[in-house]
């Protein structure tokens, strides 16, 4: 499987008044075709600018001030911005948390997504238009003509999305990058929506990069994970084999934190403290002020991600012994969750 | 190492299945609340008039002392409505709330709200920026003459101890603190007046997913130390189920399901709740099932 | 059993870092209009003692002389000392631009603030009323209530309050029909506070901001309405000396004598701009939370 996207060792850094905030830190990973990855963490852990950053589309002050991004074999880090984005639209789309303001609200959302199509790829108005309303027919919106001439402020946040990931889908990208796509759905809504993006998958071999902070819905929809904490990637690997055998104490804490619908605990498992701060971080692992499994290598040496098995990486000191970490997470890390 | 790393025994569940028998400490009963919306010009010439909003249509539920309810929907079934003139901030277009069995007459006296309490959504807005910690929990000490004024200080204190923050917290404001430790002061906050009930409104939805295994670990500390009885609101079902003893679920305005925990989530019997169920994304298989597992 | 219940973060986090470097919360935005408007009124209150010509004294004979002479900026059309006359007219000017606001200030943020807690018809016919009131150009009304109340200062005061109230009332209104919605002020209501309380110790001290910086700007705006209400003699009677007739005045002598008319001009720039940084850094305070 060829890689579409590729980041090495990348750093968006913002500035701010009161200093500058290194917000993602030394990030590499990568989505081949037809694969779908996870970029999972709380807020404030850089998922959300990893992937703006992929995308060319971070906000202003934040830039991106170290490493290499390489989408479809070609290295678009030194490009200009107007060549990065013709190669990146060419290849990549993406779809907001907010479907309300990702869309224009004075354009109808037939146009909207006949707009790529017409403008980009020079359809005619017809051929764009019966493009338009096949995209809306493959992302299930029922009876397209009908809605064609709809504002978005007349539909429902699930069928905004939806017109959302058509439009995404109007350049025939080869990856989908999709930021908390579903986080302002109601959950039946983003059961259609999650299901919408694996159809896509299926029939059409679209690869996906999903950013959540909801660990159920990015393992139910992934291949693969990648943990993000303070900026770094702390995890990475099969879906299942994080659920089964996490290898970073956060990584399990989290897992044993999320309550399961089907099976109440008596108490969940919490993480003491708060995140760093990205202004002046720590020298060392950032987790390790409220790692229980933490020892003093840990707080001056930054564990790089390290190999335990084909595939799968952790950027912890004591990943190779789960055994000996305090009852609580080794526990979690040796039995998973799966069930 | 950090101590402060805690987990429970897995596989224990809190679900109990007695349920709705006991003193009745909350209840509504035929609860309405209407909104009216003035249509636009052309829709009145044409004679449609102003359009109603139910957004709770009829719904009766109680919370007896020692348990907590569950109350779970999707955005737009009526659940925050609902809470809020369980709350008495929302006057209901009919029905009735009951607070110990006395029917609210308009809003609550000083009496009635030191048996309901309530706690907010959102950490960032639900507290005064320009206020301490202090000066919040110390007004509503004073107003309601919980303790005598001597001993008002003390009992700040004691409650900023009991939602497990510092005392130093005290002389903070709002701006110093996350938003866990917001929600907590939200807690202590509806705790001073030592209500019998605690009506929680989505309190873990705003926060992230560790800082919510926090929440919910007070609410069930407290809830065991306090006798606390609860309206617990939310979206979320896992977190539902973790703190819940019944559960009823809402949909457009009415309650579709009511029942213990354990029945409603292993063998729901509408067609919503199922729907619901299946489609929320659990973490520990890989497709969404069709099927709701069962409890081990 | 289980063991501790995760114990809690240091409230003083991050957030309580940022809080500390500006706990002052003077940036230099605000500092600036503050030495700026302090500067001036330090001038305005020590005008005695940087000049001794008396600004209403008048000497026909010295009538437009050219700056010298011990005149530092000459003499006007009627011989009175220009320097003089712009550092007392400075008092003037401050005086009545701060009255002229604080009184449509207290009346309109008040007026406001209890229609947008209260709504109903209290909110229904006062809004009509402004509606009314904002419909005439405000100079029309002001000019006409003056002239019905007679010249002099108090009539100015009286005729910019009832026409300048409304904006106040306005804008605290949309703001306080925000802040109701907050849950810290439904929280308020769910511990069963006075509705007086909860009004004055946490509607009041959240929605005034915008009112504050908007009577920034209005204060010049009471300036400029002075010099209009001057050219038509019903400003502030003279010989009281203020930069809007100094201004007026001066006009007729703009190409002999430009700076007549220019340097109360720049006064008044001056100040404008000093009340301007001073709402910008209150913005800017606030916009850190």
């Amino acid at each position: 499987m060829s890689a579409l996207l590729e980041l090495h060792d990348v750093d968006v850094e913002i500035p701010l008044p009161g200093g500058t905030l290194h917000a993602v830190r030394g990030v590499s990973l990568s989505a081949g075709r037809g694969q779908a990855v996870g970029l999972v963490g709380e807020s404030g852990s850089g998922k959300s600018l990893t992937l703006r950053a992929a995308m060319d589309l971070l906000p202003v002050p934040a830039r991106v001030t170290g490493g290499t991004i390489v989408v479809d074999g070609v290295d678009v880090t030194g490009m200009t911005p107007e060549r990065r984005r013709k190669h990146l639209s060419s290849v990549m789309a993406m779809i907001f948390q907010d479907s309300l303001t990702a869309l224009n609200p004075t354009m109808r959302i037939g146009d909207q997504v006949a707009e790529v199509p017409r403008v980009r790829l020079g359809m005619s108005r017809s051929a764009a238009r019966a493009r338009a309303l096949d995209l809306l027919d493959q992302v299930g919106i029922r009876d397209p003509e009908s809605r064609y001439r709809a504002y978005p402020h007349e539909l429902s946040g699930g069928m905004r999305q939806r017109v959302c990931i058509a439009i995404a889908l109007s350049a025939d990208p080869a990856l989908i990058l999709a930021d908390e796509p579903t986080t302002a759905l109601d959950v039946t809504i983003q059961a259609q929506v999650l299901g919408v993006l694996a159809r896509l998958r299926q029939e059409r071999g679209v690869g996906l990069m999903l950013v959540t902070h909801d660990l159920a819905v990015v393992s139910g929809t992934c291949d693969e994970l990648n943990v993000m904490y303070a900026g770094r990637i702390v995890e990475h690997g099969r879906t299942e084999v994080l659920l089964d055998a996490p290898r970073h104490p956060y990584t399990a804490a989290l897992l044993r934190s999320v309550p399961d619908p089907d099976q109440p605990v008596h108490r969940l498992l919490t993480i003491a403290g708060q995140p760093p701060d990205l202004m002046n971080p720590l020298p060392g692992c950032p987790f390790a002020p409220r790692c229980p499994a933490v020892v003093e290598r840990c707080r001056t040496e930054v564990p790089p991600l390290l190999d335990l098995s084909a595939g799968h990486q952790s950027a912890c000191w004591r990943a190779h012994e789960p055994e000996d970490w305090p009852q609580a997470i080794s526990e979690a890390a040796l039995e998973g969750v799966l069930r | 190492m950090n101590p402060e790393l805690t987990s429970g025994t897995s596989g224990t569940s809190t679900d109990e299945p007695a349920g709705g028998t006991g003193e009745e400490l909350l209840a509504v009963e035929g609860l309405v609340q209407h909104y009216h919306r003035r249509g636009g010009a052309w829709k009145r010439l044409g004679g449609h008039g102003s359009s109603v909003v139910k957004a709770v249509d009829g719904v009766d539920l109680s919370v007896v002392r020692g348990e907590t309810l569950g109350l779970v929907g999707e955005s737009g079934c009526g659940k925050s409505t609902l809470s809020r003139c369980a709350a008495g901030l929302l006057r209901p277009t009919s029905g009735t709330v009951r607070y110990a069995g006395q029917a609210l007459d308009g809003p609550p006296d000083r009496a009635q709200r030191r048996l309901v309490q309530m706690v907010f959504q959102d950490p960032y807005s639900s507290l005064n920026p320009r206020m301490t910690v202090g000066q919040t929990l110390g007004e509503v000490l004073r107003y309601h003459r919980v303790v005598p004024r001597p001993q008002v200080a003390d009992r700040v204190r004691e409650l900023v101890d009991l939602v497990g923050l510092p005392p130093r917290a005290v002389d903070q404001l709002p701006r110093s603190f996350s938003g866990g430790q917001r929600q907590r002061i939200g807690i202590a906050r509806a705790l001073a007046l030592e209500p019998q009930v605690l009506i929680a409104d989505e309190p873990v939805s705003a926060l992230d997913v560790s800082v919510q295994a926090n929440i919910i670990n007070l609410l069930l500390d407290l809830k065991q130390s306090l006798g606390l009885s609860m309206l617990f609101v939310s979206h979320n079902m896992a977190v539902v189920r973790q703190i819940s003893d019944r559960i009823a679920v809402m949909h457009s305005g009415v309650v579709v399901e009511e029942g213990s925990t354990a029945q409603v989530f292993t063998s729901p019997q509408h067609d919503y709740t199922r729907l619901l169920l299946s489609s929320v994304p659990r973490l520990a298989t890989r497709r969404i099932p069709a099927v709701e597992a069962a409890t081990a | 059993m289980t063991a501790v219940v995760a114990g809690p973060a240091s409230p003083t986090g991050r957030a309580g870092r940022v809080a500390r470097a500006s706990s002052l919360r003077l940036n230099p935005t605000l500092v600036a209009g503050l030495s700026l408007l302090g500067l001036i009124v330090l001038v305005a209150l020590c005008a005695p003692l940087i000049t001794h010509w008396d600004p209403i004294q008048q000497d026909l004979t010295s009538s437009l002389l050219p700056p010298g002479n011990g005149h530092l900026l000459g003499t006007d059309q009627l011989g009175r000392d220009v320097f003089a006359r712009l550092l007392y007219g400075a008092r003037t000017d401050l005086r009545v631009g701060a009255l002229a606001v604080l009184f449509p200030f207290v009346l309109g943020g008040t007026l406001g603030l209890l229609a947008g807690w209260f709504g109903g018809w209290f909110d229904l016919v006062l809004m009509r009323i402004v509606d009314i009131v904002v419909a005439f150009p405000f100079f029309v009304l002001v000019i006409a209530l003056v002239f019905a109340l007679g010249q002099g200062t108090s009539s100015i005061y009286i005729a910019i309050t009832l026409v300048g109230w409304v904006a106040y009332a306005r804008i605290v209104r949309s703001e306080v029909l925000v802040a109701k919605e907050q849950e810290y002020a439904m929280a308020a209501r769910a511990s069963g506070l006075p509705t007086r309380r909860i009004l004055l110790r946490h509607l009041v001290p959240n929605v005034l901001l915008q009112a504050f910086v908007f009577s920034m700007s209005d204060i010049v705006l009471s300036i400029l309405a002075i010099v209009t209400l001057g050219y038509l003699g019903l400003g502030v009677p003279p010989p009281t000396p203020d930069w809007g007739s100094m201004i007026g005045e001066g006009q007729a002598f703009v190409f002999t004598r430009w700076y007549l008319a220019a340097i109360p001009g720049f006064a008044v720039v001056i100040t404008g701009l000093s009340l301007a940084l001073i709402a910008d850094g209150f913005v800017q305070r606030s916009g850190r939370r």
